[in-house]
C-alpha cells in the first residue's frame, strides 16, 4: 500500500513536470496564448481530438507541429482539399510482388496511423473524406477492405479550420463536431506577443524545440488522469452544465431556450470531467475541484451547441451562450 | 504514510467535520436568534404598552419572550442540521480548499491509492483548522435593522410613558384599562398634574375634562364674553362657580347624573357645586368605600393662578391625602374590576387639590 501511494505520488509529480516542460518547449516557438496551449496539452493527455479554429497566419499548424516535435511522437499532416480521398487518409491495399514471385495485397498505412495527426483545413475536405476521419477518431481503428487496423497510442487528431473563408468548404456535420474533445479558438495575439513573434521569426536566431518526453513516458501518463478522484457534487455540476445547454431542460437559462436548437451530448460531460481531472493533476491535486470543471466547460461545450434560426439571425455565439450557462449553473 | 495512518487521518477528518457541523448549528441558531430575540423584545414592548404592564411583569415577560425566541431560533438548527457533506462543502468554501474536504469525505472508505492521497491531503489541511475560527459568530443580515427596531420601539415607549408613568399606574401589576384620561394623557404625551399622592394620581391628567368644563359652564352661565383658552376658561368657570354658588348646579347635576359620563364630566360638574360633590361621593363609594372630598369647590382654587381664586384649604388637602390613601389601599387589597379601578383613579385625579 505504501509503495502504491508513493508510486502514484511520483507519477503525479512526473505528470506535472512533463506538462510544464512541454509547455515551456512549445513556448519557445509558439508565443503567448497560454490558455490555448494548456487546453491543447490537456486534450492531448486526455487522448482527445481538438478542432482549432482561427484566421490564417495565427500559428495553428505551428502549434500542433511543435507539440509533436517536443514530445518526440510520430507526426503526420494532412492538407485537406476537395479532391482528398479517404484512402489518402486511412491508407489502402496495394498490390506488391513477394520475393517468391507471387502477388498479394499489402496494406499501406495512411497518415492517420501517426500519434499526432494534423488535419489542416479539414472543412475543405469532402464529407466522404471527413467521414474517414470519423471512424478513426471515435473508434481508434481503421477498417480497410474488411480488415481492421488499430491505431497507435497515443493518438490525437488536431484539425484546423478557417472561419472566414467558407466558400468551397464542407462544414463539419454535428455528429463529427461532437467527436472533437475541445474546440479551441486562436485569438489574434496582442502587441507584445506580436513583437516577440517578429523578434523570433525575422531575426537570425533559429529556435529549435528539444524533445522533452518520449513515447513511453507519454503512455505511462495517460492512465494516471483517469485515476484522479472526483466528488459526486462536482460530477453533478458538470452534468448540470451540460443539461443547461438543452432548451427543454429546466436548468436552461433564458438565452438557451431562446437561441439553442440542440444542446451538448453526454460526450461533452465526459470531456469536461476528463479534462478537469487533467487540470487537477497539473494543479498538484488528486481530486477535481469545481473550478476545474468551469475552466474546461467552454472549450468542451462551444462546438456542441447548435443555434436555432433566431440565434443565427441575431448573431449570437455559442461562446456567449456557454458563458451564460456557466453564470447561471451551480 | 501507512494504511493505518491514513485510516487515522480519515477518522480525524470525520471528527473535525463533525465538530464543524456542531459549530455550524450553533452559528445558525445564533444568527436566527439575532433576529428573533429583538423581535420578541419589540413584541413584548408593544404588548406592555397596550396592556399597561407593571415593571416586574414586564421584566418577567421579556425574559420569557427572549427564552422562547432563543428556543425558536434553535429548533430549526436542530431539525435541519447540515449533513456531513454539506458541512464539508462549507469548510471547502470558507477555507478555499477546492473541494478537498468534500471529496475526501466521500473517499474515506476507499482503498485506492489516489483516494488515500486525497484523504491525506485533506487531513493535512484540516489539521490546523479551528471550527470556531472557520465558522465565527456573525451578525445576521438584518441584525442591525432588528436592533434598530428594538431601540426605536423602546425609545418611543419610554417617551410615551415617561410623562404619565403608565407602568406605575397599577401597583398590583394587573392590566389596566386603555381608555380614560390616564391612558389618553399617556399617549398624547401630556404631562400629568403634579400630585402629592403620587401613586394614585400620577399618570392621570385632566385635559380631557377641561374643554368640557369650559363648554358646560359657558352654556350654563350663557356667557358671551368668555375668554378663549383652556386655562382661562377654567379660571372663569371656577370663578363663576364660586361666585354664583348655586346658580349652576342644575346643569352640573344633569351632567353628573347622566350615565356614561367620564372624568371630564365629573370634573366639570364638580366645579359647579354640590351636585358634583354628590356625584363624586357616589362614585367613590362605588369604587371601594372611599369618601369623596366634600370641599371639591374649594380645592379647585388652589391650582389656579387667578388672584380671585381662593387658596387651597389645607384641610381639604389632608382629607384628599387620607381619602386617596384609603382608596389606594382598598384597590390594592380588594378585587376591583379594571374599569372601576380606573374610574376611581380618574375621580381622584379630578379632585386633586
Amino acid at each position: 500500500m505504501t509503495a502504491s501511494l508513493e508510486t502514484v505520488q511520483a507519477q503525479a509529480s512526473a505528470f506535472r513536470s512533463t506538462f510544464d516542460r512541454l509547455k515551456a518547449e512549445i513556448g519557445q516557438v509558439f508565443v503567448g496564448q497560454s490558455a490555448l496551449v494548456d487546453h491543447l496539452l490537456v486534450c492531448f493527455f486526455c487522448q482527445g481530438h481538438a478542432l482549432i479554429e482561427g484566421p490564417p497566419g495565427l500559428g495553428k499548424t505551428l502549434l500542433v507541429k511543435t507539440l509533436s516535435d517536443a514530445a518526440d511522437l510520430r507526426f503526420a499532416r494532412v492538407q485537406c482539399t476537395p479532391d482528398l480521398m479517404p484512402a489518402d487518409v486511412t491508407g489502402t491495399n496495394i498490390l506488391v510482388e513477394t520475393p517468391g514471385g507471387q502477388r498479394e495485397f499489402v496494406f499501406q498505412r495512411g497518415p492517420i496511423f501517426a500519434n499526432i495527426v494534423l488535419a489542416d483545413e479539414i472543412n475543405r475536405a469532402t464529407p466522404r473524406t471527413q467521414a474517414a476521419f470519423l471512424e478513426a477518431m471515435q473508434e481508434r481503428r481503421v477498417t480497410v477492405f474488411g480488415v481492421t487496423h488499430p491505431l497507435d497510442v497515443p493518438f490525437s487528431v488536431f484539425a484546423t479550420q478557417n472561419p472566414i473563408e467558407m466558400e468551397g468548404t464542407y462544414p463539419l456535420p454535428e455528429a463529427q463536431l461532437d467527436r472533437f474533445f475541445f474546440k479551441l479558438n486562436v485569438p489574434v495575439p496582442d502587441v507584445a506577443d506580436m513583437a516577440e513573434i517578429m523578434a523570433r521569426t525575422t531575426g537570425e536566431r533559429e529556435t529549435r524545440v528539444a524533445r522533452t518526453v518520449d513515447l513511453e513516458t507519454v503512455r505511462s501518463m495517460l492512465g494516471l488522469i483517469r485515476q484522479v478522484k472526483i466528488a459526486d457534487g462536482t460530477v453533478r455540476l458538470a452534468l448540470t452544465l451540460v443539461r443547461a445547454t438543452h432548451p427543454d431542460a429546466v436548468e436552461a437559462p433564458a438565452e438557451v431556450k431562446q437561441y439553442v436548437r440542440y444542446g451538448a451530448s453526454p460526450r461533452a460531460a465526459q470531456a469536461i470531467i476528463l479534462a478537469a481531472k487533467a487540470l487537477a493533476l497539473i494543479d498538484g491535486r488528486y481530486h477535481v475541484a469545481a473550478e476545474d470543471v468551469r475552466r474546461v466547460a467552454a472549450p468542451a461545450l462551444n462546438h456542441r451547441l447548435i443555434l436555432n434560426f433566431h440565434g443565427e439571425m441575431e448573431r449570437v455565439t455559442a461562446a456567449s451562450i456557454v458563458e451564460r450557462v456557466l453564470a447561471t449553473s451551480g | 504514510m501507512s494504511a493505518p495512518g491514513i485510516e487515522l487521518v480519515g477518522q480525524t477528518l470525520l471528527e473535525t467535520v463533525a465538530r464543524c457541523r456542531r459549530r455550524m448549528q450553533l452559528v445558525s441558531a445564533a444568527r436566527r436568534a439575532g433576529i428573533t430575540i429583538p423581535l420578541a423584545i419589540v413584541a413584548v414592548e408593544v404588548v406592555a404598552f397596550a396592556t399597561v404592564l407593571a415593571p416586574a411583569r414586564l421584566v418577567m415577560l421579556t425574559a420569557v419572550a427572549v427564552a422562547l425566541a432563543a428556543i425558536v431560533a434553535t429548533i430549526p438548527s436542530i431539525l435541519r442540521a447540515p449533513t456531513l457533506r454539506a458541512t464539508a462543502a462549507a469548510i471547502d468554501t470558507r477555507l478555499r480548499l477546492q473541494d478537498r474536504i468534500v471529496t475526501a469525505l466521500q473517499l474515506v472508505n476507499d482503498g485506492d491509492p489516489m483516494a488515500r492521497l486525497v484523504i491525506r491531503d485533506a487531513g493535512t489541511r484540516l489539521a490546523t483548522v479551528s471550527p470556531n475560527r472557520t465558522f465565527p459568530l456573525e451578525a445576521p443580515r438584518h441584525f442591525r435593522a432588528a436592533l434598530g427596531a428594538t431601540a426605536v420601539t423602546t425609545i418611543v415607549l419610554l417617551v410615551l410613558t415617561s410623562g404619565s408613568g403608565r407602568f406605575w399606574l397599577n401597583p398590583r401589576g394587573t392590566s389596566n384599562s386603555t381608555t380614560g384620561a390616564g391612558a389618553g394623557a399617556g399617549r398624547s404625551g401630556r404631562s400629568a398634574r403634579p400630585a402629592a399622592d403620587a401613586q394614585i394620581v400620577q399618570g392621570a391628567s385632566p385635559p380631557a375634562s377641561e374643554p368640557r368644563v369650559g363648554t358646560s359652564n359657558q352654556t350654563a352661565t350663557n356667557r358671551e364674553d368668555a375668554p378663549v383658552g383652556r386655562e382661562s376658561v377654567r379660571t372663569e368657570t371656577g370663578t363663576a362657580a364660586v361666585a354664583r354658588g348655586s346658580s349652576a348646579p342644575r346643569a352640573a347635576d344633569s351632567r353628573a347624573d347622566a350615565p356614561g359620563r367620564d372624568a371630564g364630566s365629573a370634573a366639570g360638574t364638580r366645579d359647579a357645586g354640590r351636585g358634583a360633590t354628590r356625584f363624586a361621593e357616589r362614585t367613590a363609594s362605588a369604587a371601594g368605600g372611599v369618601n369623596g372630598a366634600p370641599a371639591s369647590d374649594r380645592r379647585r382654587a388652589e391650582g389656579r393662578a387667578t388672584p380671585a381664586t381662593p387658596p387651597v384649604d389645607p384641610l381639604y388637602r389632608d382629607q384628599y391625602r387620607v381619602a386617596s390613601a384609603r382608596a389606594q389601599t382598598a384597590i390594592a387589597r380588594e378585587h376591583v374590576p379594571t374599569r372601576l379601578r380606573a374610574y376611581v383613579k380618574r375621580y381622584f385625579v379630578a379632585i386633586h387639590p
